[in-house]
């Protein structure tokens, strides 16, 4: 193969497999949006999906946004200290937390808790013959796996980010005032936090865990679905689809920070 | 659709380059029994190009008037809702995850041919008819062979299908009452209007004394091999 046929296939397979999966989750929006695609059995299995990925995180995420809060406002309460601008807290907070680290951090829970579990469970469906018989049984795999997933995933990502977020601030709020050593500083504290808060972060903050959400979703659904047959298939499919959506979740990061705050 | 109009075509049907051409119409009311003979391997796969899962290596099947080729994906999913599907034993018949009353209904209920209530009652119904207590509520993996083989025949009448394909339902089963209770219920509900495509390897007694016009297909056998 000649050196440009190196360079140039991995990069038309990438470039094929991004376009396949901007496909299909421009398919789950449309279809997402058409009342006949939620049967009764489709909202089972939105159901089951954000019991799994969302409720059954939520102990989780909450605990590391405890965990989070204390370490980020003791690090950085201590290096506002030394210029002597406690004031900035607030807003060093805001970008650190609502802008990069809830959402990041978040996705990476998601992506292994969720994404990996449908990768694999898509892909054991498929090797066991089970893709097939729904499709035989007038089921399309599609409405009934993909659908619901995706939209779980970006439900559940949502409500684990905001918890995250909210977490985070709380166990802040609570450090930072025991730093300050006054009781009736904690009100102002709180508000100055939230003050720091501005519609573009809302929005920012919306859209690192909606789409990548969707998007984990699918690629692990993609990767699940595209084994063939042998059971050895089933880990390297995860495998393929949590070092995608890795991927794919830091393209999404980065494209939304330069799209909000540019 | 009227009575004389095929539900289910196949035209010169080949599954791969060495197989017979198998040609076959199933009209509504009307019970059509493929004996394969000794030639299982002929009828391997059969299923997926009946269900338009598989392109047939040459020849056309239609189904409810029109090739599976000429219909949309909703389409395709939607005309398979419609055809009732009993697996050969040997194929894998149940969705893992879900238990085996959610396996059972799911059909019925993607397509939304029941409501769930409505669903779940026939189910325990047919499933007492077939010689079981009810429909299980556990995994598949928990249920017995006898079980989950009855279950697959409550699955695929549910939907109130157009058509009902039935994989070698006879082969293997000890229970002759059982059988006959098959064939009874696939008798009334074929004379509300449905098709039967039965495939066996010989015409069993139950469906010959179960089924008075009976319309049984030979496969073909295989031509002079090529020197």
């Amino acid at each position: 193969m000649s050196l440009l046929g190196r360079i140039g296939a991995p990069l038309l397979g990438w470039l094929r497999r991004s376009l396949a999966i901007l496909g299909i989750s421009w398919a789950v929006v449309r279809e997402g949006l058409r009342p006949r695609t939620w049967s009764a059995p489709v909202r089972a299995v939105l159901a089951r999906q954000i019991l799994f990925t969302g409720i059954e995180a939520m102990r989780f995420v909450g605990g590391l946004g405890v965990i989070i809060g204390i370490a980020v406002v003791l690090q950085t309460w201590a290096m506002l200290m030394r210029f002597g601008r406690s004031d900035l807290l607030g807003p060093v907070l805001v970008t650190l937390i609502v802008r990069e680290l809830g959402p990041l951090l978040t996705n990476f829970i998601v992506i292994g808790r969720s994404g990996n579990a449908i990768a694999t469970e898509l892909a054991t469906m498929k090797i066991r013959g089970e893709v097939r018989l729904l499709e035989g049984s007038g089921v399309d795999p599609f409405l009934y796996l993909v659908i619901p997933r995706a939209v779980g995933m970006a439900l559940s990502m949502l409500g684990l980010g905001v918890l995250f977020v909210v977490v985070t601030f709380a166990s802040a709020t609570l450090v930072g005032t025991f730093l300050r050593g006054q009781g009736a500083q904690a009100m102002l504290f709180t508000r100055n936090l939230f003050a720091a808060v501005t519609p573009t972060d809302l929005i920012n903050l919306v859209a690192k865990l909606l789409l990548p959400g969707m998007l984990i979703a699918v690629i692990c659904a993609r990767e699940g679905l595209s084994v063939r047959g042998a059971a050895t298939e089933v880990p390297q499919a995860a495998t393929r689809g949590v070092m995608r959506s890795v991927a794919a979740l830091f393209v999404v990061i980065l494209v939304a920070s330069i799209m909000t705050y540019r | 659709m009227n009575a004389s109009t095929p539900v289910l075509e196949l035209s010169e049907v080949r599954r791969d380059a060495r197989s017979e051409p198998l040609s076959l119409v199933v009209r509504p009311r009307e019970v059509v029994l493929l004996a394969f003979g000794r030639q299982e391997a002929a009828v391997q796969g059969l299923d997926g190009i009946v269900q338009g899962l598989d392109e047939p290596f040459a020849g056309e099947v239609r189904y409810l008037g029109r090739t599976w080729n000429e219909r949309s994906g909703f389409e395709q999913a939607q005309a398979r809702g419609s055809l009732g599907w009993i697996p050969a034993p040997d194929r894998a018949g149940w969705v893992s995850n879900l238990d085996l009353d959610e396996n059972v209904i799911l059909p019925a209920r993607a397509t939304r041919r029941r409501t769930e209530e409505e669903a779940r009652g026939i189910a325990d119904r047919l499933a007492r008819q077939f010689g079981l207590p009810g429909v299980d509520r556990g995994r598949p993996a928990w249920a017995s062979e006898i079980a989950l083989r009855r279950l697959a025949w409550v699955r695929a009448l549910l939907a109130a299908p157009d058509v009902l394909l039935a994989d070698r339902v006879a082969a293997g089963e000890d229970d002759p009452d059982a059988l006959a209770a098959l064939v009874a219920e696939m008798d009334r509900v074929r004379r509300q209007g449905m098709g039967v495509l039965w495939i066996e390897p010989e015409v069993p007694p139950a469906a010959r004394d179960g089924i008075e016009d009976l319309t049984v297909v030979n496969w073909p056998e295989p031509g002079p091999v090529p020197p």
